[in-house]
């Protein structure tokens, strides 16, 4: 596939400068994409290098540079990544090198009174039998041409200041918001922001030390026919400990005539799992999440991962996951538990995310899991 | 000025790095296509010949036609030869999923030798929308995301300077 695709950030690690709650800096109070202003001036004074000594967001913050002046009320952003993979070697096989770009996303929000609505746009190309990114098209390209993405694209209303009512295609809210969308847990529980967002009734409140987000799946609309589409809700309670300490649990169920990636039919796919968000210190965050999983056909498994990101100095980010990932035992007689289905397969992650400027990421990651070869990506990041 | 002008310059060749990339990269459709002679496209309903979900992934591997394959030398992902030598090493009259339909018969005739047929699958996009045809989006696919591409580039060099 020359295009896979890639989401936008969300960094969950920012609860270390007691940003605990995701609607500081994103227009969608559990996190993603859309910056507000204040996100803006945050990300200028804690993620980007030498950010720390500015008082005053700069024009180059902003929106396109500062060149265009949004309106009140009015955010608007876009992405783009471009991606490189190295596969390692195998005996008989060489190495593999790849590049393609991963994302080219708009998206924006904006208020009136109490309505909020938001959407995101992008294009792909050359996507062929590729699952993933396929379910946030909107026009129907059978092959090799471009397609045009929708992942997100919602209408809300403001319930209360801390209340947000929103009809659309939105991020499940299930887990940690982490962009690395390959990660097990999000691949696993199909929760990830790359495309596995689903039309639905969502339910947001974010007030005093809660975080509660929850969504009446309705199925993907993007998919068709009906039969595929999934029905059910997904939720997750957020709870602060203290300023730099979060815990919480998610929930998932969901119905289909026929699963769409597994075929399985009348599937009953549900996930139950805890998470937790740490700021150790200003310089180390520790994310973590342990989910229980069962999807028709298989008996149960689970997935989890932990990240800690130390930074020893501001912009610059190393990083060390661990995943685990059974996805349960197979139904079917004469199977054998092998590594990731019906025993547990162990993975690791060792990056480094830079921000050497704004409206810039760089990002390298070393990607090992048991029985498959060595992984290397390096990614740019380019945001307005 | 100097860092923001980079950072477009860093912006200019990534996008314009879109217009070179390579085609799609083989997949094991097209390497069993290949090996049986036929031509049947690479859906991701046919990761399922394989894989128990379209999503593919090496934990997945565990479809009846692969279990037979490992016996066979395909023990690992990401290596094409072990997969066409395997298929090649397949006996005329072995049967996975016990259809009574050999499997490489089935492969001919673009079925799926680990269960029941996979057909087209579900389909994605909006019902009723597709902005041009097949053809024409492969004529004009990369001509077009290349002008978007520069164009966005070029008000991000302009609006750089300017500041």
């Amino acid at each position: 596939m020359s295009l896979s695709s890639g989401r936008a950030h969300a960094y969950a690690w920012m609860i270390k400068h007691g940003f605990s709650k995701c609607g500081s800096c994103h227009t969608d109070p559990s996190g993603g994409e859309t910056l507000t202003a204040f996100g803006r001036y945050q990300s200028e004074h804690f993620l980007t290098m030498g950010g720390a000594d500015m008082e005053e967001m700069s024009n180059s913050s902003k929106f396109l540079f500062g060149a265009i002046n949004e309106p009140a009320d009015v955010n608007l952003g876009g992405s783009y990544r471009h991606m490189v993979l190295y596969s390692a070697s195998v005996p008989g096989v060489p190495a593999e090198w790849r590049q393609f770009p991963m994302q080219l996303d708009v998206y924006g929000s904006g208020r009136i009174g109490k309505f909020e609505i938001g959407a995101s746009l992008g294009v792909a190309k050359g996507i062929q039998g590729n699952a993933q990114v396929r379910a946030a098209e909107i026009n129907k390209e059978p092959g090799e041409g471009f397609i045009v993405l929708s992942r997100s694209h919602y209408i809300g209303l403001w319930l209360q200041e801390n209340t947000l009512l929103r009809v659309g295609r939105l991020n499940l809210p299930f887990g940690v918001r982490i962009p690395e969308h390959t990660l097990w847990v999000r691949e696993s529980t199909r929760t990830d922001r790359e495309s596995d967002q689903q039309h639905g009734l969502s339910l947001t409140y974010t007030g005093g030390r809660w975080r509660v987000d929850s969504m009446l799946i309705l199925g993907n609309f993007q998919l068709n026919p009906d039969r595929y589409r999934e029905r059910g809700y997904a939720a997750t309670i957020e709870y602060l400990l203290n300023p730099t300490l979060a815990v919480g649990v998610s929930s998932l169920l969901t119905h289909s005539q026929v699963d769409a990636l597994t075929r399985v039919e009348n599937s009953i796919r549900y996930s139950d799992g805890v998470l937790l968000r740490w700021g150790a210190s200003d310089k180390l965050s520790v994310l973590g999440e342990l989910d229980l999983l069962k999807e028709g056909g298989r008996h149960t498994g689970l997935t989890g991962f932990v990240q800690t990101d130390y930074e020893p100095w501001r912009g610059l980010h190393l990083m060390l996951t661990g995943e685990v990932l059974d996805q349960g035992l197979l139904e079917k007689p004469g199977v054998l538990p092998v590594r990731g289905s019906g025993a547990p397969r162990y993975g690791a992650w060792v990056s480094i995310a830079w921000y050497p400027v704004e409206h810039l990421e760089l990002r390298v990651d070393g990607v090992m899991h048991q029985d498959d070869v060595f992984h290397g990506q390096a990614q740019l990041h380019l945001y307005l | 000025m100097l860092r923001r002008i980079q950072l477009s310059t860093a912006l200019t060749l990534a996008i314009a790095s879109w217009l070179g990339t390579a085609a799609a990269t083989p997949e094991y459709p097209g390497v069993i296509d290949a090996t049986v002679g036929m031509s049947c496209g690479a859906p991701a309903s046919r990761c399922l010949i394989c894989h128990t979900t379209a999503r593919g992934g090496q934990g997945t591997a565990e479809q009846p036609f692969v279990r037979h394959l490992r016996t066979l030398g395909l023990t690992h992902g990401h290596d094409a030869s072990a997969l066409r030598n395997a298929i090649n090493l397949l006996d005329e009259n072995w049967d996975s999923d016990g259809d009574t339909e050999p499997d490489k018969k089935e492969l001919r005739e673009c079925g799926n030798p680990s269960g029941d047929d996979l057909g087209a699958g579900p389909e994605y996009g909006c019902d009723g929308a597709q902005l041009v045809t097949a053809a024409a989006a492969r004529r004009s696919s990369s001509s077009a995301l290349g002008v978007l591409a520069l164009g966005l580039a070029g008000v991000l060099v302009h609006f750089a300077r300017r500041r």
